[in-house]
């Protein structure tokens, strides 16, 4: 555990500084540059602003100034949001997203590990094919349909909840209610994904010797499913949780263009069309950051579940 | 419980097992058993037959996916309109610019209605009816009477579309609120209400004689004139050699009058040419790194894999947003953009398999008999591990659609050669921005998607229980 | 069956049938198995693979997952209750704790992310009214009976810290901290080596002997019922076709399979741990209910009767069981006379 730990550790500035190179460049390699979208501006002007971004820079230099700030956590000034710097943007944005992603982490866990479950210890019952056909259903129904259908739903036709929008309750927290649709419409795929692993993990579980030895002592069924199979089958759902870090930020993308909340991944793909370049590359760079820092987290949970490889 | 579940049926398999049936046949017989995977084949069919023969399609509706019948815009599933071009253009001796489908009649007939248009803005929020003001000519109304008669009125958005309905007898006042006959509306809000009416005089008639698609006589309402430029907007009847002509759009029109039966369809072809190419891409790459990384072993597979694992912690689809942001956005580039997401798996698994597979006899016996590497893995490993690539492939193909569709729903649509491609993604956009007034807009593209992608998520689940029974279920 | 002059056995199973629904169709895996386990006493169950051995047993503890599996008719009475009756929550009461069991595979039937002392302690805690302390102090002296060393120490270990043969004392250890009654061992040296299998072996003999607990020992290997056993029952196709103290039928088997199972074994003075080699032709499909004697089409000795009809398991005049239409003696049949060129 430890060494394999040690070996993942290792590998994490290489994870960060692959991504934060080839993001680097595949920005400043685009033609054009971030001010010469905006026509009317004098040839004086845009050398002005060149220089003071740091832009008249051969690349080289641009790329060890970049990190040298980074090293620094200093991600730079935007080039688009006069006067506020990308560490500034992030601040703001980022807790809202992180919100958003907590709570439909949780749902999709609390959901799907209790349908995968059920399922998996009622394999073939009426509640095995009706949650696993809706899990299909949540794979293969994008979340940009699910979130405008909902909003449509519950929003317009139903008039329950808010269609859109984020008012906040305190600090990046908002009303409740707010946060229901986004956080459902975010949650489903992902679900479906705990829900079909779940139930996978545990189908394989139940079937083996050592589950026959706990009912033969006589415990019973609750029992043997949360202390004996539990752990077996969790395994599968551990290991999709860190690529699922990403595919939520991913999600979050859409969802929080749908339902307008002023999230960090509203704001990426919003910097991205308009190209300021500091503020994309510190969102890839952060988002980078999570999922490794998942990925290990992971390990680490793998690790403690398992005690072969805890031991190893 | 466990012998019993981890053997096969006895009575099923052994006599087939003792014939030593072949792992495909095996499997194909598993797979023909399950019979969501037989559906979910005739689905996939389906869809691929109707994205390849979308043009055959379109020919029964009448036109392409990209022409619009800009005066009709929006309209639902069903709706029959006069079929014309927005503008025909008659000139006596030149060719005849006409729709397709009646270019070779022998006589054309265009009844036209010139109706007069006048454009009344209504703004309303929770207090009652701000302003009323004629927007044509911009004259301020305190009060609105629409009384049904001989004039319609028809109310439409923002954006001058039609709402689809036609308003009678209401009666607008500045100050109170929004009558009963505009149903439920939101609080406030800003409509156009259009009256509509004929002048007298407003009725021609052009009739044309054509031979071999050239105009050889025109008429204007029995008097021959030179040339005729017919917006399609008045057109209310076009016979040719007597017979109306009429198209129907089944699933109705998107908002600039488009078929969004036709778009549909070629929306498939395009989604399912970038999930197909995108995975082929990600095969390549994956099957060849993992069979050398597999086969070569010790240092160069652990590298290899190393490399893996450090590209595994790259959050992709950013950079692939950053890709089609900062060079374009040709379905060249996405195809390989997709691809490098997600050949990594598909490296993982064969190589696994390929380790597996190395110590097996006849690889063994292979290497003993000094056959050359490349030989070994293309003839033995390769082949080899085809089952579980088939498997991953099914699965990585919807994948790679809804990453897609996902781009395109977040702007980035593919282009070839500067013409925007829509994909069903950019479709499910489009009705999702189109509100709720045209829901057919969304609901459709998205049943379209919905359905294949499920189809295919169904069949891989499918081949990998067929593929491997002792791992049903697993994902 | 049971005799009146005896006391009430341990375990008695009266005709037990039990089938599985499968894709491939109906398996009749027990087709009405019937035997008696007397106080102290141990049972060896013989037989091909496949026979339904396991079947049986797991069914005495409800085992069998259902579906696919079904008991069709039968009682299984354990000291006069029929087990088959039982609710779901006196069935557990019976399990580990009355009646316990080990299995065949021991690397794959302890739970790999538990500890041994928590897969031991819960079993104790479950069927006694011990504290925790107690139960993992009763725990550790269980696994010193078994011949862990330093059983303290290694209490508190996973599965996987262990050795093949390890675990299988760990796995008797565990089915004995409960005191049961009765203990059903399926083919628990199976999967070991042989001086590992004698040495289990050892420690189930003796801890029978000191706990006075009664037995039922399903294997393959003819020696190990020979060295551990008083009786055996002997099954084919779901049926038992022989049963016998264990001498006399190694004397003097009386039924055509038995007598090919000894054929196709070596003698006693045989080295131990030689299996069974199969024996000629393919062990028949449980695709329906036996109406006929399913050995028949394997047997040397079959005659007319034998294909049309299914003998019953009836004691002969010396009280022997066993179900043949052909009597033997010192496995030469005597009747009927022409029996033995119907092959
Ligand atoms: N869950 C099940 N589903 C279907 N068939 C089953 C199931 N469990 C057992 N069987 C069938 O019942 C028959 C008897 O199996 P059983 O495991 O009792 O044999 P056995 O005598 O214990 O063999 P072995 O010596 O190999 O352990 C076999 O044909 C087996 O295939
Ligand atoms: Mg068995």
């Amino acid at each position: 555990m430890g060494r394999y730990l040690f070996k993942r550790l290792v590998q994490v500035p290489i994870v960060l500084l692959v991504l934060i190179t080839l993001s680097f460049f595949m920005v400043r390699l685009a033609p054009g540059n971030p001010f010469s979208g905006e026509k009317k501006m004098d040839e004086s002007v845009r050398q002005a602003l060149n220089a003071k971004y740091g832009l008249d820079a051969p690349w080289p230099i641009q790329y060890l100034k970049y990190l040298k700030g980074l090293a620094t956590l200093d991600l730079g000034p935007s080039y688009k949001q006069k006067g506020l710097t990308v560490n500034e943007i992030i601040a703001e944005k980022a807790p809202v997203s992180a919100v958003l992603g907590l709570t439909a982490m949780i749902l999709a866990l609390a959901l799907g590990l209790t349908a995968g479950i059920i399922s998996g210890i009622r394999q073939n019952s009426n509640f095995d094919y009706g949650s696993m056909g809706v899990a299909m259903i949540g794979l293969s129904v994008p979340t940009f349909v699910v979130g405008p259908l909902l909003a449509l739903v519950f929003g317009l036709k139903l008039g329950w909840l808010p269609v859109a929008g984020y008012e906040r309750m305190a600090g990046p927290i908002p009303y409740p209610q707010y946060l229901i649709l986004p956080a459902i419409t975010l949650a489903l795929p992902f679900a479906a994904r705990i829900a079909r692993l779940t139930r996978a993990g545990m189908l394989d579980v139940i079937n083996q010797d050592y589950i026959r030895t706990a009912w033969a002592k006589g415990l019973r069924e609750r029992v043997i499913v949360l202390r004996h199979a539990m752990r077996g089958a969790m395994l599968p759902v551990v290991s999709f949780l860190g690529p699922a870090v990403a595919q939520i930020l991913t999600g979050s993308l859409v969802v929080e263009q749908i339902f307008q909340i002023p999230g960090i991944g509203y704001e990426f793909v919003k910097s991205a069309l308009n190209r300021d370049y500091t503020l994309v590359l510190g969102t890839v760079i952060l988002f980078g950051v999570l999922l490794v820092a998942f990925n290990l987290l992971v390990d680490v949970i793998y690790g403690f579940l398992d005690p072969r490889i805890r031991y190893a | 419980m466990t012998q019993a579940s981890a053997q096969p049926a006895p009575a099923s398999t052994s006599e087939e097992a003792e014939q030593g049936v072949s792992l495909y046949a095996d499997a194909w017989r598993r797979l023909r058993k399950n019979k969501m995977a037989m559906v979910s084949v005739g689905v996939i069919v389906t869809t691929g037959l109707l994205s390849t023969f979308a043009g055959v399609l379109a020919g029964f509706v009448g036109v392409g996916p990209t022409y619009g019948f800009r005066w009709i815009r929006a309209q639902p599933p069903g709706f029959t309109h006069v079929d014309t071009l927005n503008q025909t253009s008659l000139i006596l001796g030149g060719e005849a610019q006409v729709r397709e489908p009646y270019a070779d009649a022998s006589r054309l007939e265009f009844h036209t209605v010139e109706r007069e248009v006048e454009e009344v803005r209504v703004a309303w929020n929770r207090r009652g009816v701000q302003a009323i003001a004629l927007t044509e000519g911009a004259k301020p109304l305190d009060a609105l009477e629409v009384a049904a008669g001989e004039h319609y009125w028809q109310e439409i958005d923002e954006n001058k579309q039609a709402l689809g309905e036609r308003i009678q007898n209401a009666s607008l006042q500045v100050g109170e609120p929004l009558p009963a006959a505009f149903g439920e509306r939101p609080r406030s809000g800003v409509l156009f209400i259009q009256r509509v009416h004929e002048p007298a005089s407003g009725r021609r008639v052009y009739a044309a004689r054509l031979e071999g698609g050239a105009v050889k006589e025109l008429t204007q309402n029995g008097a021959p004139i030179e040339s005729a430029l017919i917006e399609g907007r008045i057109v209310e009847q076009v016979l040719a050699d007597g017979v109306p002509q009429t198209i129907t759009h089944p699933l109705g029109t998107d908002l600039s009058g488009r078929d969004l039966f036709v778009r549909i369809l070629y929306g498939g072809r395009i989604s399912l040419l970038v999930g197909l190419v995108a995975t082929l891409v990600s095969l390549l790459i994956g099957v060849v790194y993992g069979a050398i990384s597999g086969y070569s072993g010790g240092r160069v597979d652990a590298f290899m894999m190393a490399v893996v694992d450090i590209l595994y912690g790259i959050p992709y689809m950013f950079l692939v947003i950053l890709l089609l942001v900062n060079f374009g956005r040709s379905i060249v580039m996405l195809f390989f953009a997709l691809g490098a997401v997600q050949w990594l798996t598909m490296a993982r698994i064969v190589r696994g398999q390929v380790l597996s597979l190395k110590q097996k006899e006849f690889v063994e016996a292979a290497i003993m008999s000094g056959s050359s590497p490349a030989a070994i893995m293309f003839k033995h490993l390769i082949p080899n591990t085809l089952g579980i690539v088939v498997v991953y492939t099914t699965l990585t193909v919807p994948a790679v659609i809804l990453q897609e569709s996902f781009l395109a729903f977040i702007g980035l649509t593919v282009e070839w050669g500067g013409e925007s491609l829509d994909s069903w993604g950019a479709l499910v956009k489009a009705g999702s921005d189109a509100g709720l007034s045209r829901s057919w807009l969304l609901v459709w593209p998205s049943l379209a998607m919905a359905i294949s992608l499920f189809g295919m998520n169904f069949l891989g689940d499918g081949l990998r229980d067929a593929f491997d029974p002792q791992q049903r279920g697993r994902t | 069956m049971s005799d009146p002059a005896k006391p009430l056995p341990v375990l008695e199973l009266d005709d037990l049938r039990v089938r599985f629904k499968t894709d491939g169709g109906m398996v009749h895996a027990v087709n009405g198995v019937s035997f008696r386990v007397d106080e102290g006493e141990a049972l060896g169950v013989v037989g091909e693979s496949g026979c339904g051995k396991s079947v049986t047993n797991m069914t005495v503890l409800r085992l069998i997952p259902t579906p696919p599996g079904e008991v069709s008719s039968g009682t299984i009475k354990y000291r006069g209750t029929d087990l088959l009756k039982l609710s779901a929550k006196e069935i557990r009461k019976v399990r580990g704790g009355k009646i316990a069991m080990i299995f065949q595979d021991p690397m794959t039937c302890l739970n790999p992310f538990l500890r041994i002392s928590k897969q031991l302690t819960e079993a104790i805690l479950l069927h006694s009214d011990m504290t925790p302390d107690e139960a993992r102090e009763r725990a550790i002296q269980e696994l010193e009976r078994v011949g862990i060393p330093d059983a303290a120490g290694r209490v508190d270990s996973y599965p996987h810290e262990f050795s093949g043969g390890m675990r299988q004392r760990v796995m008797i250890a565990m089915a004995l901290c409960t005191d049961p009654d009765l203990l059903i061992a399926d083919e628990p040296t199976t999967a070991l080596d042989v001086t590992i299998q004698a040495q289990i072996l050892d420690v189930l003999r003796r801890l029978q002997a000191e706990k006075g607990m009664s037995l039922v020992l399903v294997t393959h290997d003819l020696a190990v019922v020979a060295g551990m056993c008083t009786r055996v029952v002997v099954m084919y196709a779901g049926r038992i076709v022989e049963e016998a103290p264990v001498d006399d039928l190694f004397a003097d088997p009386r039924h055509p399979y038995t007598i090919a199972l000894l054929g196709s074994v070596p003698r006693l003075d045989d080295p131990v741990g030689r299996h069974l080699t199969p024996i000629e032709g393919l062990p028949p499909k449980l695709a329906e209910e036996p109406t006929s004697c399913a050995f028949a089409p394997r047997c040397t000795y079959a005659f007319d009767r034998c294909r049309a009809e299914l003998p019953k398991l009836e004691p002969d005049p010396d009280g022997r069981l066993r179900a043949c239409f052909v009597t033997f003696k010192d496995g030469v049949p005597v009747e009927p006379v022409d029996a033995g060129g119907a092959a």
